[in-house]
């Protein structure tokens, strides 16, 4: 049972490539964190770090209130699964899931039954005599995942370690991993550029850009509060919709989209008033847009004008993508809806579900309970 | 082109390489006068070159002398070659970069050049007459080094990393994971290594005054040029034929990984 603290980490390749930026983190005991940012945001520098794969270049990691700076990856007690599975091509799956534990001399018997029992848990017992050139993608996946938990490490160390399985047992193992956390109850920390992935097996998220830190949260909160325009774009599909305009005031705050006016609801005028007559960004998710303006708090739905572009039934839904001034609008809609593509119509934005950002600065204007 | 064409030209080169060979074989069965014929069959067999041989130069001991040398050298070289590779080609230090164009430029250097200094430190390291010096100076190349460096490029990182985070130290990583997993690289150094030290003269010729000591392509190039043939053709080539004798055998066994060892040696990036 492990906890991680990250004190102003950073780390810069070679002289000038600064690929994490002073990153400040705490992974509790038994919680499950996960990194996600796009590619290049510093996620796995951050990870191999933690490991002790990779030097830190400036700042402190503690695991478990010890400074492991200096401390080699193999004494860190850590366990990592890396995207490629790294699994050894020359050892059976048995070796492979037995090197660490020979390495660390585990008496044999014991090996066995610690093998045989991730065997059992993941469901490989069948393979322990094979290859890893004879095993699937998904059960070399398991194999990796078994090696991990073979050592019974302080921490679990995930490196986008379902990128290369194909959608359907992306899903199956996402539900796996969380199942294995639940019941080992240990730390890990998990890499991922998948907000998908991020969203449904995170305790709390780790929001990346350019090796910053962009907000750490539980996932419901990034999604609902996003502190920034980056977050506010990188959680949640179909992203949120941006649009660049301006406050004007003419009886009540207005965003002025150029194309179409929006009334500030009056919660929000207390923090939008310095910008009347700057440039504002406005973002909603595509679920606060609807098609028909008679719902249950139908003062905050405002109507705005649309060329429908796109129209994709989903099955359970519709998403409709238009055009609006300037800017593009993305909307999930009802199935019933018979809208087609260039057609003019009107959708109705649920304003209160709005988020305003500073157009320099990109924070979020509004961020007050 | 049509098939007869092709199989026609290439008997024809068959012909010409083995036919050497073939007679060289032929004629060491041969009594001595009959030597200068061009036919391959002998019309009498004899032993008495074979046997003149190995009653005059301790052949035998040379071709254990010789596999002695070639498998100690062979070995050291797959050990420190591979760890050196593997340094210059995974971890990170200051300098790296210079010792490695270090290392390609003693390749460029001729034997000759380094061959009187080397000497100069034999006598003085007193190895001469001694195994020593016919192994330890060809324990670490520049060749192997070079190709165990690109080819533990070519192996991926993660691999290492696991290896690392499961426990390993450098030379167990080196040894139980990348050893492994580069035995196209392992044997390609063997062979080539194994090779060029069993076919070294000039420097054995240096170093070794001993018979007892002698390799055997020194011994039966001394046996050839110093007198002991008695400008017979029939030892000379029955010497000859010994020394073939065990890099055929060899090359036989070996051939798979032979033909595979060239092929890829050129290749590898
Ligand atoms: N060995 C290295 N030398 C120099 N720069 C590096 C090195 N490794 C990574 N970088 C740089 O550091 C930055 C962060 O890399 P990192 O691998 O952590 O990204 P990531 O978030 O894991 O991306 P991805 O999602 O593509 O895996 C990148 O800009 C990358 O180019
Ligand atoms: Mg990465």
């Amino acid at each position: 049972m492990a906890h991680v603290v990250l004190k102003d980490v950073t780390k810069i390749y070679g002289k000038n490539v600064i690929a994490v930026n002073r990153v400040n983190l705490e992974v509790r005991d038994r919680e499950f964190v996960v990194l996600v940012g796009p590619s290049g945001c510093g996620k796995s520098t951050i990870l191999r770090m933690i490991a002790g794969l990779e030097d830190i270049t400036e700042g402190e990691i503690f695991i478990d209130d010890r400074l492991v700076n200096s401390i080699q990856a193999k004494d860190r007690d850590i366990a990592m699964v890396f995207q490629n599975y790294a699994l050894y091509p020359h050892m059976t799956v048995f070796d492979n899931m037995a090197f660490g534990l020979k390495l660390r001399k585990i008496a044999k018997n014991e090996i066995q039954d610690r093998v045989r029992d991730a065997a059992d848990i993941l469901g490989i017992t069948d393979l322990l005599e094979r290859k890893p050139k004879q095993l699937s993608g998904g059960q070399r996946q398991r194999v990796a995942v078994g090696r991990a938990i073979v050592r019974k490490p302080k921490v679990f160390l995930f490196d986008e370690p379902l990128s290369n399985l194909d959608a359907k047992l992306r899903v199956q193992m996402r539900k796996e991993i969380s199942k294995l956390h639940q019941k080992l109850q240990a730390t890990m920390i998990y890499v991922t550029h998948d907000q998908v992935e991020a969203m449904t097996m995170g305790d709390r998220i780790v929001v990346l850009k350019d090796g910053c830190t962009q907000q750490i949260d539980v996932p419901m909160t990034l999604y609902n509060k996003p502190e920034n325009q980056f977050v506010a774009g990188f959680i949640g599909s179909p992203p949120m919709n941006i649009f660049n305009g301006k406050i004007v005031k003419e009886s009540g705050l207005w965003f002025d989209e150029g194309q179409f006016k929006l009334k500030v609801p009056s919660r929000f005028e207390k923090n939008i008033e310095s910008y009347v007559n700057k440039e504002i960004i406005f973002g909603i998710r595509p679920e606060d847009i609807h098609q028909s303006g008679d719902k249950s708090d139908n003062e905050f739905l405002i109507s705005v004008n649309v060329n429908v572009e796109v129209v994709e039934p989903m099955g359970n839904e519709v998403i409709l993508y238009s055009s609006v001034g300037k800017h593009s609008a993305v909307a999930r809609l009802d199935v019933q809806c018979q809208i087609k593509p260039g057609e003019d119509i009107n959708l109705f934005f649920n304003i209160k579900k709005g988020h305003f950002f500073n157009a320099e600065t990109k924070m979020s204007i509004c961020l007050e309970k | 082109m049509k098939k007869p064409l092709i199989y026609t030209i290439l008997i024809v080169f068959v012909v010409f390489s083995l036919y050497p060979f073939l007679w060289m074989a032929s004629s060491t069965l041969r009594p001595e006068g009959e030597i200068g014929a061009l036919g391959l069959i002998p019309s009498k067999l004899t032993f008495e070159h074979y046997k003149e041989v190995i009653h005059k130069i301790p052949i035998f001991r040379a071709l254990l002398n010789s596999f002695i040398v070639a498998g100690s050298v062979t070995a050291g070289v797959l050990v420190f070659g591979s760890m050196v590779g593997y340094a210059l080609s995974r971890l990170r230090f200051r300098g790296r970069s210079l010792i490695f164009i270090i290392i390609l430029f003693t390749m460029t250097l001729p034997f000759q050049i380094t061959l009187i200094p080397l000497y100069v430190l034999m006598v003085k390291f007193h190895w001469v007459n001694s195994y020593l010096a016919l192994i330890v100076p060809y324990m670490l190349t520049g060749f192997s080094i070079l190709l165990f460096r690109q080819y533990f490029m070519a192996l991926p990182q993660d691999l290492i990393d696991a290896a690392r985070i499961d426990g390993c130290s450098e030379l167990w990583i080196l040894y139980r994971v990348l050893w492994p997993n580069s035995i196209p690289a392992l044997i390609t150094v063997g062979i080539l290594t194994f090779m060029t030290s069993w076919n070294e003269v000039l420097w054995p010729l240096i170093v070794i005054r001993d018979r007892a000591m002698m390799t055997m392509p020194q011994i039966v190039a001394i046996f050839h040029i110093g007198g002991q043939a008695e400008a017979r053709l029939g030892v000379k080539l029955a010497a000859a034929m010994l020394l073939a004798m065990p890099v055929i055998l060899a090359y036989s066994f070996f051939q798979k990984y032979f033909i595979e060892s060239m092929a890829t040696s050129g290749l590898k990036e």
